[in-house]
Parts: C-alpha cells; structure tokens; sequence
C-alpha cells in the first residue's frame, strides 16, 4: 500500500495470527511515514526504524487524519480474518484491479480438494475488474509432500492422495478455463511468480 | 549407486533477488597444504563431490565475511572502547615473544563472529584467514593465533582518545564518522560480519573510509556502522556517495541526520499524545546498560496481560498469575524486610513486571506504575531485588491493578487501532514478540473473558508442578547367531 501508493488495499488469511501481524506491521510501517509538509511530498520509510522502535508507534487514526487532511491517498487497508474461497463477505468479493496468491494455493488445494482449487480459481476470475491481474505463487507438487510430513500439517496427507490436479502441469489450463491468460513469469525469487490476466 | 539420503539433499537455486548478489564462484583454489582440502563446487558433478556431512557450507563469501568479522576484532576502535579493549586484554597472548595475539578459539565467542550461520569453527576461521589474508591481521606460524599488524596500530589520523573529542555540535570523533544503516534484510544487522561485508563488497565506500571500525547493532534491522573517514559534514565526498544510493535496497544516513530525523518523530509524538514514553525511558536505560557492559538486552520477550492486547513493543508488561507470585514470594522473601507471606492473607492483588532492564530501581519502577496508573495511592508496595529483571508491585485495590494493566495496554491499542473484534479474540491469548515486530504465538488454553484475570494471592494455591519424565529404556536389539 505504501510502496505502491494504493488506493485501497485488502488483505485476507485464514489465520488470526497472519492477520495480528499484518496490522502490526502496517502500524510500523505507517509510523514511518512523514507527513507531506507544504515544501515537501510525503515520504515513505523516512523516520528510522530505531526512531520507532524506541518511542512507540504513531496513532493510526492520526496517520489516516493526516493523509486525509492532506488530501493524499489515504492508503485504506483493512484486513479480514475468514477463509476466502467459501465467504461470502461482499467486503473481500472485489471488484479488484490486482489479485495477490502468494504461497497460498497449496493450502486451499490441501484444504478443499480439486474443487475448492476450482472454486478458488473461479472467485478470482469473477473478484477481478476486466483486464485485472492474478499474480501467483505457485508452491511445487514436491511442496505439497513436505507438507504432509509428521512435523508440517499430517492430517492433510489422506486429502492429499485425493488431489488430482498437478501445479505444474494442471494449473494454467483450469486458469484458462476461468478466464485467466498467462501474461508473464519470473524466476528471479527462489519460487517462479506468474501473472494472469482476466480477458 | 546408493547415496544415503543426507547427501541426497537438494540445494537451493542461486537467488537473484539481489542484482548484485554474484553467484557463488567456484571454489577451486585451494594452494595452501594446511587448509582443508574438503569442499564443494557448484558445478561438480555428484560423483565426483566429497561431502562432509557434518562440515558447513563454506564458500567464499562466507570466508571474506569471516575475515571482515575477525578484522572488527581489531579496530582502532574495539582496542580504544572499554569494552572491547577490555576483551582483547582478557583473552591476549604471548606468542613467541610477542604479545596480543587472541587464539581462533576466543574469537568463535566474538559477538562479531557468534551470530554468523552456519557458525564458525577454528578450521574454517583459519581457513578463512589464509585463503583471504587481510593486510592489518597476521597470524602465526600454526595459524590458531592472530593480531593486528603492530605496524598498522594505531592508524595515524585518529586520535588515541578519540571519543573524549566533542565538537561544537556535540559530536564525538566518532559520531562524525558514523552511518545509520537499514539493510535489505531485516534480519542482517544481527551479524555484523555480514555488514561489514556487504557494505565493503557493494557500497563501494571510498579507500579513506575504511577500514570499518565498528558495527553497532540497534535492532536487527538497522545499526551504526563506524568508519576511519568520511566526515560527513565536511566532505562533499559523503554526498556524492550518498547519492548512488549504495548498496541496492539499503537505507544509510548520518548519525547528525538519524537523530535530527529522530527528534522530529519525537516532536510527532508528543504533538499527537501517542507513541510511548515508558518504552522511552526503558529503552535509554537499556542502552546505557549495553555502553556499561557491552551486552545488547534487546527486550525481545513481551508477555501480554491475559485480558487486555497490548503494542507490540512495549517493553514490559503485566502478568498476574498466581503461581509466578507464589515463586516471586519464595525467591524475594529473603532478600526483603517485609514478611511476604502475610501477603497471601491480605487478599491485595498483585502484577508481575517482566522483562524490567537490568540496572532499574525499586524508585524507577514505582514511578513508572504510578506515572501510568496516575494515582499516587495506589501503589502500596514494590518488591524487587537490583540486578533481577521481574518486579512484584503489590497494589491497594483489585480495581487499581486492573486500571493499570488497562492503561498499559489501551495506550498502545490506541496507536495499532486494533478492532474491537480482534480484542476480544486477543484477550485469552499470550504472545511473544521479536524486534522486527513480527509476533509468534504461543496460545494459552481459551479463558473466560469476563472472568477477572487478576491474581489474588490465596494462601491455599499451590504450584502445579509438570509431572516428571520418565527416560525411555534404551531398546535391545536381540542378534541372531
């Protein structure tokens, strides 16, 4: 939201954890903040982090107050604690410009099976404005094994002699399927990111 | 062929995430008979690698940041700062002959070097100093000892009492030539090896800047790095570099421009009435215990109040469990006057301070609750032995316990904004948070919100204690003849 200057930004995991510490770190992030003066813009990342570290975080309803005040993108970002592919929350339903999945198909795949990976795929498709973009993580079959070990999350392993659809082979034709075209893939990060592309 | 399965281990592709991360060089020099011959190339094919199973990944990199560690031994700086000097006295030998020289062996316990993964050994230090030998260090014929060269200590334009030198802007030598740096990585500044390393490797510091004299840890994401040269103020120089914006990703200011910068969050904060003065207060004490004995006592364990979420950098908080007082009683009993176990029969409610900075006072701490519970009469008692790091604060109602665990916490839920939603869910949880503010939980069983948490001393309640383990027999293996 701040590197980018997003309008608005909404962000949704299944674990309660995830999303505590998505707004942590969006208190600290924001507290690093500067607030546009009128000789200067706003500026990202400009108070230390020692500076936060030692004398606490900003007052988020201040922060938002400022930028409102200041009439710059207020950056609005909630987060909503549910499990994505069954809600049916109209807050987290979109119209969305950009859809991130990042390391998370493995475990809606493990979760609910090939048609929750279906169903998954579908809610993006329709969540997503036409010509919006899905960038994907998508985790190997061989991920999906480790998964399953005695240490990681055992009680997936009969679901996971269940599953059918292969990430690497499988995926890009259900995405097709959905209205989602592969625009572009990197391999810079250890994991390839590919981007689709609603028609 | 058959490999066992620990040599089957798949290594992770080169990242190229940072552009100017090379990727690995083949390790193939190795003319020193003394070295160990035993390490991989990433090009070899499998049948041709001798692995070692239990000897660390050692490439080049890791080497030259072992070289920049053991280098930060041995600065100007380390032997004029009283902690590092002290160290180099402590664990300095006579060689020959000739003195100063510190065995591989103490260096491994080096904060410079004892954070590096995989962590070092002797071999790979020695390994390291040989195969990237560094024109200030020299080491013995053996290679287990080494010291600066006495011909390049001390360096000629720093003073020998470098730090008793103030400026008119209330800038020590030092200071002058110090950077602020936030890496990449949040979690580099825990090795400051690795600094040093990457700033020498892609920050392209100028000649007269180095060597590096010191890394001075602040969190795990940021640090003050010294510097022979560079003062900043002065030189257009620092401008010129400062503008490549090097290395990549990297954030660096001077230490004028960090605590200018600082001082104008702080302004920020008090304008606004948020942010956190008691974190303040603990955080300087910190640090002045860190100057006194070179230790870093980041609070890095924050323990939650069951009933109410709190910021996750408050550094410290109030836990009211019966047990822990009951502990609490047994270990200050002797050390105070007053007789502890009639507390259990006053009924008075009790919170335990944790994560208390080591050089605090019974005076400090009393302040610090009555400044944030802002009555004065409800403290009725502080017990606390110096140098322990948890307090007993005993106060004169159930109500005023809980307003001060109230206030702790809804002074930091004011600056999260936490909704109402996530209190409730966060009120029967207990939870642990490192610098980086990242949290990771430890769920306590649900609680009852509504129930009152506090802890009222009963002189019936006793300790539950963990049922003990018993060792597995050793299974015998019956052989067939």
């Amino acid at each position: 939201a701040l590197n980018f200057d997003a309008a608005s930004v909404t962000g949704v995991d299944i674990d309660e954890n995830l999303i505590r510490r998505a707004r942590s770190h969006l208190s600290f992030r924001s507290s690093r903040v500067r607030p546009a003066t009128p000789e200067t813009g706003r500026a990202i990342d400009y108070f230390p982090i020692s500076a936060v570290l030692q004398h606490g975080h900003r007052s988020q309803d201040l922060v938002s107050r400022d930028a409102m005040a200041q009439a710059v993108s207020s950056n609005s970002v909630t987060f909503f604690c549910e499990d994505w592919v069954v809600s049916e929350n109209p807050a987290t339903s979109g119209p969305f410009d950009v859809l991130l999945a990042l390391s998370v198909v493995k475990w809606i795949h493990l979760e609910h099976l090939d048609e929750g990976l279906e169903a998954f795929f579908r809610k993006c498709a329709s969540s997503l404005v036409p010509g919006g973009c899905l960038v994907l993580e998508l985790q190997p079959w061989r991920s999906y094994e480790k998964a399953v070990g005695p240490k990681k999350s055992p009680h997936f392993r009969e679901n996971l002699k269940r599953i059918k659809h292969r990430p690497e082979t499988s995926f890009p034709k259900l995405l097709e399927q959905h209205g989602l075209f592969h625009l572009v893939t990197s391999e810079e990060l250890p994991r390839r990111i590919s981007v689709y592309r609603k028609k | 062929m058959f490999l066992p399965r620990v040599l089957q281990k798949k290594r992770k592709p080169p990242s190229d995430a940072h552009p100017e991360l090379s990727p690995c060089p083949q390790v193939t020099r190795d003319p020193n008979p003394l070295t160990n011959p035993t390490s991989l190339t990433r090009e070899a094919e499998p049948q041709t690698k001798r692995v070692r199973i239990h000897s660390p990944d050692t490439n080049d990199e890791y080497l030259e940041q072992l070289v920049c560690g053991i280098e930060l031994v041995f600065t100007d700086y380390a032997y004029q700062d009283d902690g590092g000097g002290a160290w180099l006295k402590k664990y300095g030998r006579v060689i020959h002959g000739e003195s100063s020289y510190i065995h591989l062996s103490a260096l491994l316990i080096h904060p410079s070097l004892a954070a590096l993964k995989p962590a070092p050994t002797q071999k790979t230090l020695r390994r390291a100093l040989q195969s990237f030998p560094s024109p200030d260090l020299e080491i013995t014929g053996e290679g287990y000892f080494v010291r600066r060269r006495v011909s390049t200590y001390p360096l000629s334009f720093i003073p020998t009492d470098a730090s008793t030198i103030i400026n008119d802007d209330g800038l020590s030598f030092w200071d002058k030539r110090t950077l602020y740096v936030e890496p990449h990585l949040s979690t580099m500044c825990n090795k400051p090896a690795v600094v040093a390393w990457w700033l020498k490797k892609y920050g392209k510091l100028r000649s007269k800047w180095l060597p590096i004299q010191a890394i001075k840890t602040i969190a795990p994401s940021c640090a003050f790095v010294v510097l022979s040269g560079c003062n900043a103020k002065l030189s257009s120089s620092w401008d010129r570099w400062a503008a490549k914006k090097l290395p990549n990703n990297w954030i660096t200011m001077t230490k004028a421009e960090h605590d200018r910068r600082t001082k104008e969050y702080l302004s920020i904060l008090n304008t606004e009435g948020s942010g956190s003065p008691v974190q303040s207060v603990f955080w300087r004490q910190n640090n002045r215990a860190k100057e006194n004995n070179g230790l870093v006592p980041f609070l890095d364990e924050i323990i939650f109040a069951d009933a109410f979420p709190t910021h996750e950098h408050t550094p410290i908080m109030a836990r009211r469990t019966t047990d822990r007082f009951s502990r609490a009683s047994a270990s200050l009993h002797s050390a105070s006057s007053d007789n502890l176990t009639n507390l259990q029969e006053r009924h008075k409610p009790l919170i335990q301070l944790v994560n208390l900075p080591l050089d605090s006072s019974e005076n400090e701490i009393k302040t610090f609750v009555i400044g944030i519970s802002r009555r004065t009469s409800n403290v009725e008692k502080v017990y606390y032995n110096p140098g322990d790091t948890t307090a007993i604060i005993r106060f004169t109602s159930v109500e005023d316990a809980e307003f001060a665990t109230r206030t702790l916490g809804e002074r930091f839920l004011k600056s999260t904004s936490i909704s109402s939603q996530v209190e409730a869910r966060l009120m029967t949880s207990v939870s642990r948070i490192d610098h980086a503010g990242l949290i990771d939980r430890n769920r306590d069983d649900d609680k009852n919100p509504s129930e009152t948490t506090l802890a009222t001393p009963n002189a019936a309640s006793s300790i539950a204690k963990k049922p003990r383990r018993r060792r597995k027999k050793p299974k015998r293996h019956s052989i067939d003849t």
